[in-house]
C-alpha cells in the first residue's frame, strides 16, 4: 500500500507544469548613440564642444574606437563613400577619448571639439564620426562587426534666407492624362548656395470646382551645389474625372517658399471609349431599326 | 416790494442757481447732457460698410480673474473667442518637430488662428508660418483657419532644435477688429536624435562542408535590429574585408551583385536580405520570387542590405531584418578553415 502511494506521488509530480520560455536571439552587440546626427552652425575663429553619448545595452563590456572620416554626397545629395575627398572638418575636429571601453549596461561620453580657423571660407562642411568595434582574433569562425556612422553637418557663416538659392529644376507628372486617381509626380530641387538646409515640399491639387487637396512630401536636406529628387505616387481620395491645377510649394525654412505650377487631367478614357461604342451602337440600332427588322426577317426567311 | 423789485430778485435767484444744472466739466469742456439709453440694438450693413449696435456699455475697467477676462466696449464684444490652450505634444519622440492640435474655442469655421512659439517663455516670440516652419514675422498668410491648421489631427511644426522646451499660444480673429488676445500656453519638448543598432551574433560558423551536405550550408544568418527617431530613417551597408579565405585558398563571393541578386546557382559565399523595400535598385529584388542571393563586396562602405527610408513621424523600435548566408564550395576546394570579416555599417539618412 505504501509503495502504491509512493508511485502515485511520483506520478503526480510528472503532471506539475514546468514553465518554459522562448528565448529571443541573444544580441551580441547593441549600441545606442545620441545624438545620432549633429546639424550645427559654426563661426570662424571659435571653438565648439559637443557631447556624444554612447550606451552599451548588453551584459558584457564593449571596446569601441571612434574615428573621423569624410562625408561626401553625390549629385543627388545621397551618400557617396567612394568620393573620399579629405574634409577640412576632419582636420578641425578632435575626439576624446577615441578608444572606449564601455561597461556592461553602461554609457560613456565622447567629447567632440571643433576648432574653426579664423580665416575660413563660409559654407557647408561635412564629416562622419564612426564607432568601430575592436575585433578580437578568432581563428575558427567568420566575424561579424557592427559599425555606426554619425554625420556631422556643419554650416559656417550665417545662412541668409534671402540668399538661399533654391530652385525647382523639374516638377512634372509622369502623364498628362491619368486614367484614375493614382498619379505620379517627379520633382528635383537644387541648392546653388554655400550652405545646407532642409526643404519641405507640399503638393497642392486644385480642381476647377471644389476643395484644394494638400499632399506633403518627405523633407530632405539640400547640400550646397547639389540637388535632391522626389518621385512619388499618390492615390488621392476624392479625385474625380476632370482638370486639375497643381502647385508644388517648397518650404526652405523661416516661412520662405518657392513654387512651381503644372496641371493634369483625369479621364478614364478606356471606359469613356467603351461607353461611346455602346452608345453609338444603341443609336445605330434605334435609327436603323426598320432596316434591321427587315434584314432579320429576310435572314429568317432564307433560313426557312 | 414793487413789481420791478420782485423781477430783479427772481433774475438774481435764477442766475445764482444756474451752475447747479451744469454737467460735469473741466477747464475746457463741459458735458451738457448725459444719461443711459437703450442704444442701438441692430447691425445694418451693405457690401461695403456695416454699422453695429450695442445695448449700453459696461464699466470701463476689465473684470478678470486668473481664467477669464471681461472687456468693455463694442470692440471687445466683436472679438473672436480666445482659443483655449492647444494640444502640443511630441508623439514620435522627434528631435526637430512637434505636433500642434488647435482648440478652436467655439469660433466659427471662417475664423483664423495665429500661433506664437518661444523657447524662452516669450521673451523672444516667433511665429509658426503657414508652411509650419518658424519665422520672426507674423504675416497675413500665417493666419490660417482651423481646417488649414490640420483640424483635429493637427500639424507638425518643423525645423526645431533638439532637446529644447517650446511654448506655444494661439490667438484668433474673424474679420477686422476682431483679433482676440493670446490664449493660454502649452509646452512640449523635442528629444535628442538617437540610434540603436545591434547584430545578433559576433561570429558566423558554417557546418563542415563535405559531400554529405553537397558542400553547402544555408543555416546561418545575422539579424540586424535598429531603433531610431531619425526622421529620414537609416540605411545599413554590408561588406566583407575579403573573400572566405584559408591561407592562399579562397571560396569566392557569389557572382550576382547587390543590384541584381539571383536564385542560387553554382558555388560561392553570398547573402540574401528579407528587406522587401531596399534602396539601391528594385526594392524587392531579394524577396520577389526569392530568396535571391548576392555576393558581398570588399569595398567600403559596402552595399545596402537593410533600410528604412522614412519619413518617420513616430520612432521605430527594434526593427529587425535578417541577412541569411549561403556558402557552397566546389568539391575540389582544399580542406581548411575559411574565414572573413563581415562589416555592417549603419548611418542615419537625411
Amino acid at each position: 500500500m505504501k509503495k502504491t502511494y509512493q508511485y502515485i506521488v511520483l506520478l503526480a509530480l510528472l503532471f506539475i507544469p514546468i514553465h518554459t520560455y522562448a528565448q529571443p536571439p541573444a544580441l551580441q552587440s547593441q549600441i545606442k548613440v545620441s545624438p545620432a546626427l549633429f546639424n550645427i552652425s559654426l563661426s570662424p575663429g571659435k571653438t565648439y564642444t559637443y557631447i556624444l553619448t554612447v550606451e552599451n545595452l548588453q551584459n558584457q563590456p564593449v571596446p569601441l574606437r571612434a574615428v573621423l572620416d569624410s562625408l561626401a554626397t553625390d549629385d543627388d545629395g545621397e551618400f557617396d563613400f567612394l568620393k573620399n575627398r579629405p574634409s577640412p572638418l576632419v582636420e578641425w575636429t578632435t575626439i576624446s577619448p577615441s578608444d572606449l571601453l564601455i561597461p556592461a549596461q553602461g554609457k560613456q561620453e565622447v567629447t567632440i571639439t571643433v576648432k574653426i580657423p579664423s580665416r575660413v571660407p563660409f559654407g557647408g562642411y561635412y564629416a562622419f564620426l564612426f564607432l568601430d568595434p575592436v575585433l578580437t582574433e578568432n581563428q575558427s569562425a567568420s566575424r561579424v562587426a557592427a559599425r555606426i556612422g554619425i554625420p556631422l553637418l556643419a554650416n559656417i557663416g550665417v545662412i541668409d534666407n534671402a540668399n538661399k538659392r533654391t530652385q525647382i529644376e523639374t516638377f512634372e507628372f509622369t502623364k498628362n492624362i491619368f486614367e484614375n486617381s493614382t498619379i505620379t509626380t517627379k520633382m528635383s530641387i537644387t541648392n546653388a548656395s554655400l550652405h545646407h538646409y532642409s526643404v519641405k515640399p507640399v503638393l497642392f491639387i486644385k480642381p476647377l470646382f471644389g476643395k484644394e487637396i494638400e499632399l506633403p512630401y518627405e523633407e530632405k536636406i539640400l547640400f550646397p551645389g547639389k540637388g535632391r529628387r522626389w518621385e512619388v505616387q499618390h492615390t488621392v481620395q476624392g479625385l474625380i474625372p476632370g482638370f486639375y491645377n497643381a502647385t508644388m510649394r517648397v518650404s526652405t525654412g523661416n516661412g520662405n517658399q518657392i513654387t512651381s505650377d503644372n496641371s493634369f487631367l483625369i479621364l478614364p478614357y478606356k471606359q469613356v471609349l467603351l461607353a461611346g461604342v455602346i452608345l453609338s451602337l444603341m443609336v445605330f440600332i434605334i435609327v436603323k431599326r426598320n432596316r434591321l427588322v427587315k434584314a432579320i426577317k429576310i435572314l429568317l426567311k432564307t433560313d426557312n | 416790494m414793487s413789481k420791478k423789485g420782485i423781477t430783479a430778485a427772481l433774475i438774481l435767484f435764477l442766475y445764482s442757481t444756474l451752475p447747479v444744472f451744469a454737467g460735469p466739466s473741466n477747464g475746457t469742456f463741459e458735458l451738457k447732457e448725459y444719461g443711459f439709453g437703450s442704444g442701438g440694438t441692430e447691425a445694418s450693413s451693405n457690401s461695403d460698410y456695416s454699422v453695429n449696435g450695442i445695448v449700453g456699455e459696461i464699466n470701463g475697467a476689465n473684470a478678470s480673474n486668473a481664467t477669464y477676462t471681461v472687456g468693455s466696449g463694442l470692440i471687445f464684444t466683436m472679438m473672436a473667442n480666445v482659443p483655449p490652450a492647444p494640444t502640443f505634444t511630441n508623439p514620435g519622440n522627434s528631435y526637430d518637430r512637434l505636433l500642434i492640435i488647435l482648440n478652436d474655442g467655439g469660433n466659427p469655421t471662417d475664423a483664423q488662428f495665429a500661433i506664437a512659439i518661444s523657447t524662452d517663455n516669450f521673451v523672444t516670440t516667433r511665429y509658426v508660418q503657414n508652411d509650419n516652419t518658424i519665422g520672426a514675422v507674423l504675416g497675413a498668410e500665417d493666419w490660417q483657419s482651423y481646417a488649414n491648421w490640420g483640424s483635429g489631427t493637427g500639424e507638425f511644426v518643423t525645423g526645431l532644435n533638439p532637446s529644447t522646451e517650446y511654448k506655444i499660444k494661439v490667438k484668433a480673429r474673424q474679420g477686422n477688429y476682431t483679433e482676440s488676445g493670446w490664449g493660454p500656453e502649452s509646452t512640449a519638448t523635442t528629444d535628442v536624435a538617437s540610434l540603436t543598432f545591434s547584430v545578433s551574433s559576433k561570429t558566423v560558423t558554417f557546418a563542415n562542408l563535405n559531400s554529405g551536405n553537397s558542400y553547402t550550408d544555408t543555416s546561418q544568418s545575422t539579424v540586424l535590429t535598429t531603433s531610431t527617431n531619425a526622421y529620414n530613417g537609416y540605411i545599413v551597408y554590408g561588406r566583407t574585408t575579403n573573400a572566405l579565405a584559408s591561407g592562399a585558398n579562397t571560396i569566392p563571393h557569389y557572382g550576382s551583385p547587390n543590384s541584381a541578386p539571383t536564385t542560387w546557382t553554382g558555388t560561392g559565399f553570398g547573402y540574401t536580405s528579407n528587406d522587401s523595400s531596399l534602396a539601391g535598385g528594385t526594392a524587392n529584388r531579394f524577396t520577389s520570387s526569392g530568396p535571391k542571393y548576392a555576393g558581398f563586396t570588399n569595398s567600403a562602405p559596402g552595399d545596402p542590405v537593410a533600410d528604412n527610408p522614412g519619413p518617420l513621424t513616430s520612432s521605430i523600435s527594434n526593427e529587425a531584418f535578417t541577412l541569411s548566408y549561403q556558402v557552397t564550395a566546389d568539391a575540389a576546394t582544399r580542406a581548411g578553415t575559411y574565414q572573413t570579416t563581415i562589416i555592417y555599417v549603419i548611418v542615419p539618412t537625411f
